[in-house]
């Protein structure tokens, strides 16, 4: 075999292992989507056996795969995780215990296989209820004290649907109650709990992930990560103009997603099963340099959160899904960066030294892919209070043709100041001010507010 | 389809037993912890079936793929780096292909090419025996698939 000239420099090279070994380079997540459309049924006990086998069948050996990945490819893949088909379309006949009987199912699953998260216990209810729909929503405070692992998410919006208010108005209701439930652990089930608008359908990120009605039979998601490698590229170009700056977060933003590329393409050759999507996100951690947060403030901010945050993000974001999208063939789910509060460190700090405010955060989720995400508010705001900012959190990305989610924290009995501790991947944040004046009238009005103009493309 | 083990089917079952099952049978997670706590013993016997799988016989049908892979060494200059890396890819029959050395801030560093098509042991372990030579030396000794820098690098 003959090789002239050497393949790589020596830069290179050392790039690579430099990002690895000091830049926290890590695939975010491997996921399964896995379709549970055949397991319906009239006898929920029948239903549940069956969800459980095609779960165990389909994603047995994900955990062992990604494990030899990481060894093989020496990039870590810090999740291995599972989601499924909307539970409210697979058993749209169960009442709400039964309902949590299937919860617990997934649950199940999930131990059986070793992933920390599953995702699916989802209703998409933009447009108006089915009563499984209901049921499903009514059980979900239940269905997440009684466990660990399942996460749920529920679609109140869409830009050609418009808003279901009234979806709003009872996700208010359902925050403030799964938060009573788990309030010996500060209201953990809401960490386990988005509400979206134009929710994707292969997003591979927890909490919000489901695999959607248009998905195959089996796919793999890949979610990318890689804070720590960007944070570095502008630390190390603190005199560049912003045209270079974004051209170079550019550059290794499509290194960092190609390598979310080769270990989606070997993960799905080798639990033989479709390659779904990359998603070009920035996911922060709550470990040190693995921060959104720091980026903004390495561009030039004193404390993420001041005057200019959202502009530096817009440019962050931008360059991301620049380079992201030149370097994989497929894109999907959220593509855009995360501005968690408690899984970012540099973001709780913002937050507990008041430079960051849950106002700017909302400008901010203009610009980024989410929305308000792992964010601390104190545990007796009202539910019309949270209802409200999901509407405003919905508004943008209705109006913005956009996602955007909204995982709030109403902490059972803590006030501005505290600091709540969640543990793990799921990081500790201050509690953060909410506005006091009311919009109870407002979202008590219910129904449902019209699709935009931009929905009529055709 | 490869069958696979959950713990419910294991969990009937008495400490210490030996079980027989065929090759490339999944086990769930929880079946695993379950086999370590009663000390269960595997054996996995080869399958043949009929119509005998194009999968070929071997330690891991990727490992025919990928080839080639980049060694590099990160450390103080020292007599002896090249002969201690190569003696252990030539003891485990691991051609080098091309090699390649600098200095980065001060430090030594080398890369090498190298081809495991005819590699006696697995990628893994070779990464281990490179790691711990290393460690001994005290230098920075790593193993990765071309494939990585392939893919980041190059379009």
């Amino acid at each position: 075999m003959f090789l002239l000239p050497f393949p790589y420099s020596p830069q290179e090279v050392f790039e690579t292992i430099k990002m690895v070994e000091l830049e926290n380079l890590d695939i975010r997540t491997i996921t399964l989507g896995i379709s549970l459309r055949d397991c319906g049924g009239s006898d929920v006990k029948v239903v549940g056996a069956k969800i459980f086998d095609k779960i165990v069948r389909c994603a047995a050996n994900l955990v062992e795969v990604g494990e030899e990945l990481e060894r093989y490819y020496g990039i870590p893949i810090i999740n291995k995780r599972v989601s499924v088909t909307p539970l409210s379309l697979v058993a749209e006949g169960c009442s709400e215990e039964e309902f949590c009987y299937l919860a617990e199912v997934l649950e199940k699953a999930a131990q059986e296989i070793g992933v920390n998260f599953i995702g699916g216990y989802a209703a998409l209810v933009h447009k108006g209820f089915t009563t499984g729909d209901l049921n499903l929503i009514n059980s979900i405070p239940q269905a997440l004290a009684a466990t660990e692992r399942v996460c749920a998410a529920v679609n109140v919006g869409t830009t050609r649907a418009g808003i279901n208010m009234d979806a709003v108005l009872l996700m208010g209701k359902i925050i403030k109650k799964a938060a009573e439930l788990s309030a010996e652990r500060s209201g953990i089930s809401c960490a386990k709990l988005v509400v979206f608008c134009n929710a994707p359908e292969d997003n591979p990120f927890m909490a919000g992930a489901f695999h959607g009605v248009g998905e195959p039979e089996c796919a793999l998601n890949v979610g990318v990560s890689g804070p720590g490698v960007i944070l570095s590229v502008v630390r190390n170009n603190p005199g560049v103009d912003l045209g270079t700056l974004a051209t170079l977060i550019k550059q290794t933003a499509f290194k960092v997603t190609r390598m979310g590329e080769l270990i989606g393409r070997a993960a799905s050759k080798r639990l033989g099963v479709p390659f779904g999507v990359v998603d070009l996100s920035l996911a922060p951690t709550p470990a040190v340099g693995d921060s959104v947060a720091e980026i903004l403030e390495a561009m030039g901010l004193e404390r993420c959160g001041a005057p200019g945050s959202t502009a530096a993000l817009a440019i962050l974001n931008d360059a991301v899904k620049k380079g992201g999208a030149m370097a994989s063939s497929y894109v999907g789910g959220l593509s855009g960066a995360f501005i968690p509060v408690s899984e970012d460190a540099g973001m709780a700090r913002a937050a507990a030294e008041g430079a960051l405010t849950i106002e700017k955060l909302e400008a901010m989720t203009c610009v980024c892919s989410v929305g308000l995400d792992m964010i601390v508010i104190p545990g007796d705001t009202p539910e019309e209070t949270i209802a409200a900012i999901i509407a405003d959190e919905a508004a943008i990305g209705m109006i913005n043709n956009k996602t955007t989610g909204v995982r709030i924290i109403p902490a059972p009995g803590k006030k501005p100041g505290d600091y709540v501790e969640f543990g793990g991947l799921l990081g500790k944040a201050p509690v953060m001010p909410v506005n006091r004046y009311s919009a109870a009238a407002f979202v008590q009005r219910g129904g449902r507010i019209p699709a935009p103009l931009q929905a009529l493309t055709n | 389809m490869r069958e696979v083990i959950t713990r419910a089917r294991l969990e009937k079952l008495g400490d210490r037993q030996e079980l027989t099952f065929p090759e490339g049978t999944i086990f769930t997670q929880a079946a695993r912890e379950l086999i370590r706590e009663k000390g269960i013993k595997i054996n996995l016997v080869p399958q043949k079936s009929a119509d005998e799988e194009k999968e070929p016989r071997g330690p891991n049908p990727e490992e025919k793929e990928i080839n080639r892979a980049i060694v590099t060494v990160i450390g103080h200059d020292k007599v002896g780096i090249i002969a201690a890396v190569s003696s252990i890819l030539a003891g485990v029959n691991v051609n080098i292909l091309d090699i390649t050395q600098t200095v980065l801030q001060g430090f030594f560093a080398m890369i090498m090419i190298v081809d495991l098509s005819k590699c006696k042991v697995d990628f893994l372990t070779l990464k281990k025996m490179l790691e711990e030579k290393g460690e001994e030396l005290e230098l920075r000794i790593t193993l990765q698939h071309e494939d990585v820098f392939r893919f980041m690098h190059r379009i």
